[in-house]
């Protein structure tokens, strides 16, 4: 099963892209799942796709589900909570598989053991899937403290200023203006001072 | 008229001002994905290696945030710069104040190192964080021409709209022009 870690949204959005319409893919999201990682996904995956992607909530009830896949039908959809469904619930979501149908691509946000009553109960929802079924990644894009004092270390280095001046010059209000004095106060998380 | 050219500067810089306050960006969060499409996008079709999930990173601080792609300033190619199919390569700085899902552009840096073979090294977009008092010399945004000393005003452009400039403008002049 390939995994999507360190890029998921993009190639994930490509693959739609290439395939659409009427779409069918699954991913296995983190073990904790906090919703952060599903929201990421939306932003991202909104970006790729230049769309808005709605995340619809199981809820238990085939029908319900429906009515949110069709209403509208044309744009992207994340499902999740499908943790919730057993196999009487996978079943009937096969049974109805017709009536899930839509225009726009549907992706799975499963935990394995969803995954695993998916094929032991909705073959033809597993069809729809076909190979289309991925590890979640996270995108990891946010500067560990390490990045940040690599980047301080670079600034005072070229400017022959220490990060506590830059600090008292902007709290006295004689910063300089040029970019890189903005971002050396968030690294020093004093984005107050800016 | 050259004795006016101090105040025409500053009526200029004053347009600049204006045209900044009205621009509004998304989240910082929608603007990190634009960014990172927009240059996977470009990777996608130039195959050059550039992993742009681990380049292009993000730091916040209280409602300020800053998203930067390579070295904070650019000593020579590295693997966090984003390398053209020129053989020019990208390094950028853009730094938001966020409130209510929105962002404004404090300031930004966007430095596009020219392959050597060019006589002139390098462009580089900048958005000071606020007006100097002499914007004659020293616009609030501007392009340097490849000299430090230089500052040329310039609109103040979205992010993306810089990475438009550079990518689908100076970068196939870039390629048309190697010898």
């Amino acid at each position: 099963m390939p995994d999507f870690i360190g890029g998921p949204a993009f190639d994930i959005g490509r693959r739609l892209e290439i395939r659409a319409p009427f779409s069918w893919l699954a991913l296995l999201g983190p073990t904790t799942d906090d919703g952060v990682a599903r929201e990421d996904l939306a932003t991202e995956l909104g970006a790729v796709l230049e769309a808005p992607v709605r995340v619809v909530r199981y809820s238990g009830s085939t029908e319900a589900l429906r009515s949110d896949l069709l209403n509208p039908a044309s744009d992207p959809v994340i499902i999740w909570n499908l943790e919730i469904a057993d196999a009487e619930q996978w079943s009937a979501l096969d049974i109805n598989r017709s009536g899930l149908v839509r225009e726009g691509p549907v992706i799975l946000w499963l935990s394995s053991d969803s995954l695993t009553l998916l094929c032991a109960h909705a073959p033809n929802v597993r069809s729809f899937l076909g190979g289309s079924i991925f590890l979640a990644g996270t995108s990891g894009d946010t500067m560990t403290a390490a990045e940040r004092q690599q980047r301080i270390s670079s600034l005072e280095l070229h400017f022959h200023i220490s990060s506590a001046e830059v600090i008292a010059r902007a709290e006295a209000g004689n910063l300089p203006i040029e970019p890189h004095f903005v971002e050396w106060l968030v690294l020093l998380d004093r984005g107050d001072l800016v | 008229m050259p004795d006016r050219a101090h105040e025409r500067a500053q009526t200029l810089d004053s347009a600049i001002e204006a045209s900044l306050a009205s621009l509004s960006l998304p989240s910082s969060k929608d603007l990190m994905a634009q960014l990172r499409t927009y240059l996977s996008r470009q990777e996608a079709e130039i195959h050059k290696g550039n992993n742009v999930h681990s380049i292009l990173r993000k730091a916040e601080s209280r409602a300020r945030v800053t998203i930067t792609l390579g070295p904070t300033f650019d000593e020579g190619p590295t693997d966090q710069h984003f390398h053209l199919e020129s053989g020019a390569r990208l390094s950028f700085g853009v730094n938001l104040r966020e409130a209510n899902g929105r962002c404004a552009l404090v300031a930004y840096r966007f430095q596009l190192n020219l392959p050597e073979s060019r006589t002139s090294s390098f462009y580089r977009f900048d958005l000071n964080r606020e007006g100097h008092p002499t914007p004659l010399y020293e616009p609030r945004c501007h392009i340097h021409p490849g000299l430090e000393e230089v500052r040329l005003p310039f609109p103040a452009l979205t992010p993306v709209e810089v990475l438009d400039r550079i990518f689908l403008v100076i970068e196939p002049e870039l390629i048309t022009a190697q010898p």
